[in-house]
């Protein structure tokens, strides 16, 4: 079941498969045969047991790893062959690990401006005008209400790692790329960060309506915030619901949904955040 | 006769500062393990030696032996980017490679260059003594040098090369293509190590291929020392370091053989050296601390540490 057909979707992805050599030298199919239309605009929320496929189907989409099978479509370019430095002007992919999104001994500054170098897609030999980084920076980092505005000279290795986060989400908005992935970007955060991360993605992204895959265990997040749910299982996407069916739904609905279609299991951290009180 | 040494210790270490920021470059900041820059260092003076005999202006003689040692660098860069090979052992391979390759550029195993004109030929024509000469021109070239990688490290494409050098998958999510920056490091590394081998071969007056044996340690031990100078992590404290580093580990190699030291030691005291200096900079305060229960606690924990994270990498 796709969501209603948009005539250019920001993401279409169209028979991906992806293997892998298991150490035993057995292959592993991670992603099989998935096609996947998303439209402008969508907070997609992406759930599922660990070994699903999630991040590996981000990473086709971000180019870290190549369709075996299959093609990539980001806002009608095909995207299916090229490495992930040649599409981050298209697609910003946020890792769970803080030390994975920005350069730990350069400053914030620093980080900023390579990131705009980057969707430029050109590195010149000379510095980009301080004053057009810190513009830059300052029109995404006020409105998370962190402060982080003021410390853009700080090293973002001395950062905490919900700080580091938020800029790395900061980061991958700058040129609004069509599409951004989330890896599960607050899952190496304690609850407290993890809300106000959560909270400023979602300003961010849905103020400048950039099209959205979050993957999270979270469900209880991804039921109330997310536009479309996606939840995965053996490399295959196995719910898909959006607008009044999403609304709808409950946690407990979700999981017996899932236990139905799939026969498997939920991770024990999904079980545990849907039985949590919040 | 200490002003004598200082003299002297700033007379050769000049003409290894190019030597000690190309490896600062690859190591440092790429964090490359490249030994092809021993190599370069060899290739390097081999070509300034030869186009110096052939009566080449020394300006060109020492542009063409960076050439070389880019190329030579690129070997490396192409062997770890086309065939996966590990940097390490490229760099083994290319340096050994290189050795052969200095046979062939001088068509002998050494060459001199009694009578050509050297970088440091002007000195004599300008009233200066050979020394003065040595110091001014090697200080120049290190000035240059300095403040060219301090203006590159500063720009775009120069933080692209520091994002590429932390962390691999941080930079390409960035939109660097680091391959790229690898084999750029690299090229730029070598050439600064085949500099230094052309500086010192003008400077003494031949070239002999074994010049390059061992130099890699010479640079190390420099970078090492002058790493321990500064804890800053900008870039200008800490070339200005590598500079004084490299002219204090060239006066401990004066002092050492002023004093009597058999010349034959001087390897081992070279190695000796960077042991000593990496030991000091990580144990130092651990040694110290031994001397309470608690601080021998505190030892025994990070030993414990350091071996339950210890990693090994096959290079095959």
């Amino acid at each position: 079941m796709l969501a209603s057909s948009d005539l250019n979707p920001d993401l279409l992805m169209s028979g991906c498969t992806k293997r892998f050599l298991a150490p035993g030298r057995e292959l592993v199919t991670a992603v099989d045969d998935l096609s996947l239309e998303v439209a402008a605009g969508t907070f997609v929320s992406i759930i599922g047991s660990n070994g699903a496929g999630k991040s590996t189907t981000l990473a086709m989409i971000a180019g870290n790893l190549l369709a075996d099978e299959g093609q990539v479509l980001v806002r009608g370019q095909d995207v299916t062959t090229l490495p992930s430095w040649r599409r981050i002007g298209l697609v910003s992919r946020v890792r769970q690990n803080p030390q994975d999104n920005m350069v730990s001994n350069l400053t914030i500054e620093e980080n900023f401006a390579l990131a705009m170098a980057g969707r430029r897609g050109r590195f010149p030999l000379r510095r980009t005008s301080s004053a057009k980084v810190r513009a830059a920076a300052q029109e995404l980092l006020e409105p998370l209400g962190m402060g982080l505005e003021n410390r853009l000279g700080a090293v973002s290795g001395s950062l905490s790692g919900g700080q580091r986060q938020a800029i790395a989400v900061a980061m991958a908005c700058l040129g609004s790329p069509a599409l951004m992935l989330l890896d599960e970007h607050v899952a190496a955060l304690d609850p407290n960060s993890a809300a106000r991360v959560n909270a400023a993605t979602e300003r961010l992204v849905r103020e400048r309506r950039i099209t959205t895959l979050m993957v999270t265990h979270d469900m209880k997040h991804a039921l109330d915030h997310a536009d479309r749910l996606l939840m995965m299982h053996q490399g295959r996407i196995v719910v898909d619901v959006c607008g009044e069916q999403l609304t709808d739904l409950t946690p407990r609905d979700l999981q017996q949904r899932f236990a139905a279609l799939s026969g498997g299991s939920l991770s024990d951290s999904t079980l545990l955040a849907e039985s949590s009180p919040t | 006769m200490i002003w004598n040494l200082v003299e002297i210790a700033v007379q050769v270490g000049l003409l290894y500062v190019p030597l000690v920021l190309g490896i600062y470059l690859a190591m440092g900041v790429m964090s490359l393990p490249d030994l092809t820059l021993q190599g370069s260092f060899g290739v390097g003076g081999s070509t300034a030696a030869v186009l110096a005999v052939h009566g080449h202006d020394p300006v060109v003689s020492l542009a063409l032996a960076m050439v070389a040692g880019a190329a030579t660098g690129l070997v490396t860069a192409v062997l770890h980017m086309k065939l996966k090979l590990n940097v390490l052992l490229a760099s083994i391979l290319v340096a050994t490679a290189a050795y052969s390759m200095c046979l062939v550029i001088m068509s002998s195993g050494n060459v001199s260059l009694f009578g050509t004109t050297t970088a440091f030929s002007w000195a004599a024509d300008a009233g200066l003594t050979y020394r003065a000469g040595t110091i001014i021109t090697g200080g120049v070239i290190a000035a240059l040098l300095v403040m060219a990688l301090l203006w590159f490290l500063r720009t775009d494409y120069g933080l692209s090369l520091v994002a590429t050098g932390q962390n691999i998958q941080t930079a390409r999510g960035l939109g660097v293509r680091t391959e790229l920056r690898q084999a750029v490091g690299l090229a730029v590394a070598n050439a600064l190590a085949a500099l230094s081998g052309g500086l010192v071969v003008h400077n003494q007056g031949f070239m002999d291929v074994t010049i390059q044996n061992g130099v890699i340690v010479i640079g190390l031990a420099g970078m090492m020392l002058g790493l321990s100078f500064t804890r800053s992590a900008r870039v200008l404290p800490i070339l200005l370091a590598l500079v004084a580093g490299v002219v204090v580990y060239r006066f401990a190699v004066a002092t050492s053989l002023q004093i009597g030291l058999d010349p034959n030691l001087l390897q081992l005291l070279t190695a000796g050296v960077v042991v000593v200096v990496i030991a000091v900079r990580s144990q130092g305060r651990s040694w110290l601390s031994a001397l309470t229960a608690s601080g021998r606690r505190q030892r025994r924990i990070a030993r414990t540490r350091y071996y339950e994270e210890d990693r090994v990498a096959s290079f095959i």
